[in-house]
């Protein structure tokens, strides 16, 4: 289980070229790095309803992230032969209990699963998804760029939903999403350290974009409560 | 300054003219003016030049002198004239000056024009030609993201 320390942001697109280089020159990177995935979302075939406190024995049941990188002649999805595939924990505790003081987080944190699922030729993604017993939700493409500072990841990015044979931005907002991936979530010392460095660079681009701890609720992906379908 | 003297020479009386003065004078500023093409084709090594006085110099008595010479800084009398010929220079100038500025606005722009600042793919890589104003915020992004759901406006 990897542990995700996050920060996200959002800008317009007419601060994107300032930002671009306002974020070259603090990571001291001269371009960025383009990326480009495809992300589809897969929700359990069964949904089994979930409900608080019952006494039965209860799982509980996760939308999955597929995620596969593309360029820009992507067209068919049945092209892409491997995919990275993602189950992520609703976020910790931004306020946690620690004997006697309350103290708030500083970051969003989650905890996520990751593996790979490579497709033979003959195989295809549904019937994976269904052996999993998951079939495909929606997807979407994500087009960015990203930065590296210290141990930091910033992504930049837009996502864009297909529409009426065609693909067409989600919104016209760009989104700033900062992380570090820690291997190990009993890693305590790290956690804390990277924890101060996402609160040093949101210092460090304050005015230029607003990084914050999201909604918890928003990056939940359990199914049970919410999804009654 | 030879035109003006030689019209002076037509309108007075000749005889009165101090012609050795004026000869002496005429022989100083030739001197003068080699004496400053000479400072100045050697005006790099005169800046790097450090001065001092030889023992033998008589520091005391003339001190006055030693000071002088030694002096750095334009005398005030120098810095008020660079500064009268400073201040009579600027308001003839004044309309050449806009349009200078101007022209060296439209020339910024037109080089500026000529060269590719961005990465060949910037524009490949982001959308850019809509509107401006984004109507989703981080939670609603996130929530699509994650969840698969888009806000009820839409």
């Amino acid at each position: 289980m990897v542990q995700q320390l996050s920060l996200f942001g959002i800008t317009t697109q007419s601060q994107h070229s300032l930002l671009i280089a306002s974020l070259s020159s603090l990571v001291g990177q001269t371009r960025s790095q383009k990326y480009e995935n495809l992300t589809v979302l897969a929700k359990p075939t069964t949904i089994i309803k979930f409900e608080p406190n019952s006494t039965k024995q209860q799982y509980e049941q996760y939308k999955i992230q597929l995620k596969s990188k593309i360029d820009e002649n992507f067209s068919d999805i049945e092209s892409l032969r491997e995919w990275g595939l993602q189950v992520y924990d609703i976020p910790n505790q931004t306020v946690q209990n620690s004997s006697s003081t309350k103290k708030k987080l500083n970051v969003n944190s989650q905890n996520f699963l990751e593996s790979y699922i490579i497709l033979n030729k003959g195989d295809k993604l549904d019937d994976i998804l269904k052996e999993l017993g998951y079939e495909r939700e929606t997807s979407y493409r994500i087009k960015g760029e990203r930065f590296y500072y210290g141990n930091i990841t910033i992504e930049l990015f837009q996502i864009l939903i297909y529409v009426e044979n065609e693909w067409i931005l989600l919104d016209n907002s760009i989104m700033v999403k900062t992380f570090i991936n820690i291997a190990k979530i009993t890693d305590l010392e790290n956690i804390n350290k990277s924890t101060q460095e996402l609160v040093n660079l949101k210092m460090e681009l304050t005015g230029l974009v607003d990084l914050s701890v999201p909604d918890k609720n928003n990056l939940d992906s359990r199914i049970g409560l919410n999804f009654r379908k | 300054m030879q035109a003006s003297q030689d019209n002076k020479n037509n309108a007075i009386d000749f005889s009165s003219i101090p012609v050795e003065a004026l000869e002496s004078l005429r022989l100083r500023l030739t001197q003068l003016a080699s004496l400053s093409s000479t400072l100045t084709s050697y005006s790099e090594i005169l800046d790097q030049t450090v001065t001092y006085p030889l023992p033998q110099f008589p520091t005391t008595e003339q001190e006055g002198l030693l000071t002088t010479l030694l002096r750095k800084k334009a005398l005030p009398e120098v810095i008020d004239w660079i500064k009268e010929s400073k201040e009579n220079s600027t308001d003839i100038l004044l309309k050449d000056d806009e349009d200078s500025t101007r022209w060296a606005a439209e020339l910024v722009l037109n080089k500026r024009n000529e060269y590719n600042f961005n990465d060949e793919s910037d524009g490949d890589m982001m959308v850019t030609d809509l509107k401006p104003e984004p109507k989703l915020n981080v939670d609603q992004v996130l929530k699509y993201m994650y969840q698969g759901v888009l806000p009820e406006k839409k």
